[in-house]
């Protein structure tokens, strides 16, 4: 379901914060309905990447776009309108930790719909379950896991059914199944829903079975742009690095 | 320096714009009413009891020594209502309710809670600031009223009790020596103390980076700049209410 309309565009981005350098001038462009997923190494900036396409961050100079508007031409309320679009799976969860796990999914809706009680108690059941909960509603964060957190933060993500879904390491601290399943759902997202996802990750196996369009971070710059197949093939020595480690299953002993 | 300063007047700003209209959830109040009101009177109870009665053995000593210790009912009084009431009121609400601000807003900075806020396009200036400065502001007036009175009892209760002053002449002098502009006066200073610990508290928490540590960091910083506050501001509201009361009331 892709079509060729430019839905988020990041033009000569630099961002610094007290001084270091995180991003040294990236050029990206997301489309609509795209699965984009960013790989890299640790504190390379693929957060920091995410967050300047939800415009939680400005850029130090350049300017990232979202439908042709760029997040600084936003009034303050005109941003939170815009961020209703988006579905935002943090890295440790984000949970509200004073609200219940049903308080944390019905959230979003109670703040930004008018639907009745019961039908968000259906919602919240949906959700939890496409993520593969159950009958955890009265809990507290604190009293599950920390990869049920994170299946309960993208349980709130999609709540509100939003258009772009932005994933932060959703399957790392995932067993093997329920990290199958994320993945799943998220091509699930993209192909009956056109979400556009931006996932960034360090699973490789996630990597290549979610994308269209892989970007590979590297000290500031974006070293490799492309598809799951052109990654694979990939002759840049860093990219080389980065993926084989996770391409050899087995230690021959 | 600067750029803290200016970054907590942006905040302050923000935070009288995010007040008018104000968030409608009544949880989110009744959460803070029963945090910074209900749970606060045992303390203000208890603190507030004692200055007083701390209040007339002073008063009684010094007095005695003049041989006018039948007066001391309004020197108990009067400072407590318009100086000592507001300023441990004040204080105590800064220990047990402010630093607890700074805490949970400081924690939900770190875990990315807040910018989850902003992710669902929902401003946490008019969730999570907001509610709080309200209340806070609401309610110090009240707990102040509740501390003069225990203070005024207790002082009572020591002077007459203890000290054996006769217990109409002690009431007869107070009335006399006591105006209501001294109650006007202590109520407007909690007011201010109430804005300022949760405007100080709320900002620091707000702007926490660092993880545990940070939030800790937070945390100090925010007691030690709104004692500060507190303390100098108190002096000066005192001016302006000394001359509001010789030019315009006396």
């Amino acid at each position: 379901m892709l079509d060729n309309s430019s839905y988020i565009e990041m033009k000569g981005v630099h961002k610094e914060f007290d001084g270091l350098k995180v991003l040294k001038g990236l050029d990206l462009e997301v489309k609509k309905g795209e699965t984009l997923v960013i790989i890299g190494g640790s504190g390379t900036g693929k957060s920091v990447m995410i967050k300047l396409m939800i415009g939680l961050y400005q850029p130090t100079s350049g300017s990232v776009k979202f439908c042709g508007k760029s997040w600084d031409e936003l009034s303050s309320h005109e941003a939170d309108i815009t961020r209703q679009k988006f579905g935002y799976v943090f890295q440790g969860g984000a949970l509200f930790d004073s609200l219940n796990i049903k308080e944390n999914v019905a959230f979003p809706l109670r703040e930004h719909t008018s639907k009745s009680e019961d039908e968000i108690d259906g919602i919240v059941k949906t959700c939890l379950a496409n993520v593969g909960l159950f009958d955890i509603e009265h809990k507290f964060p604190s009293q599950i896991s920390g990869g049920m957190q994170k299946r309960v933060s993208l349980a709130r993500a999609l709540s509100l059914r939003p258009e772009i879904l932005l994933y932060d390491e959703p399957t790392t601290g995932l067993d093997p199944v329920n990290s199958q399943k994320i993945n799943k759902l998220i091509v699930e997202m993209n192909e009956s829903r056109s979400v556009t996802s931006i996932v960034v990750t360090h699973d490789m196996q996630s990597a290549l079975y979610v994308a269209d369009k892989i970007v590979m971070l590297y000290q500031g710059h974006l070293i490799f742009q492309g598809s799951t197949a052109e990654l694979l093939q990939s002759e840049v020595e860093e990219t080389r690095k980065f993926i084989e480690p996770s391409l050899i299953h087995v230690r021959r002993k | 320096m600067i750029k803290g300063l200016s970054q907590f007047i942006k905040f302050a700003g923000g935070t009288v714009r995010s007040i008018f209209p104000p968030y409608c959830r009544f949880s989110f109040y009744y959460k803070q009413f029963i945090d910074v009101g209900v749970k606060s009177i045992p303390i203000v109870l208890i603190v507030g009891a004692f200055v007083g009665m701390v209040l007339a053995v002073m008063t009684y000593k010094q007095f005695s020594k003049l041989g006018i210790e039948s007066l001391v009912g309004p020197f108990i009084a009067v400072p407590m209502v318009s100086q000592l009431g507001p300023i441990m009121t004040a204080l105590m609400i800064l220990c047990r309710v402010g630093s607890a601000m700074t805490a949970e807003l400081g924690t939900m900075r770190v875990t990315e809670q807040i910018d989850a806020l902003h992710c669902f396009g929902i401003n946490p200036m008019k969730t999570l600031v907001a509610p709080r400065v309200i209340v806070c502001a609401a309610l110090l007036p009240a707990l102040t009223v509740i501390s003069d009175m225990i203070g005024i009892l207790g002082g009572w209760m020591i002077s007459v009790q203890f000290f054996e002053i006769n217990s109409h002449f002690y009431m007869d002098q107070t009335k006399k020596y006591f105006e209501s502009f001294d109650i006007f006066t202590g109520i407007a200073k909690a007011f201010f103390f109430g804005v300022i610990i949760s405007v100080v508290c709320c900002y620091k928490g707000f702007y926490s980076k660092g993880g545990a540590s940070g939030v800790g960091n937070s945390i100090m910083q925010a007691v030690v700049v709104s004692f500060i506050m507190i303390i100098v501001s108190n002096f000066f509201m005192s001016m302006v209410g000394q001359y509001i009361w010789q030019h315009y009331v006396r």
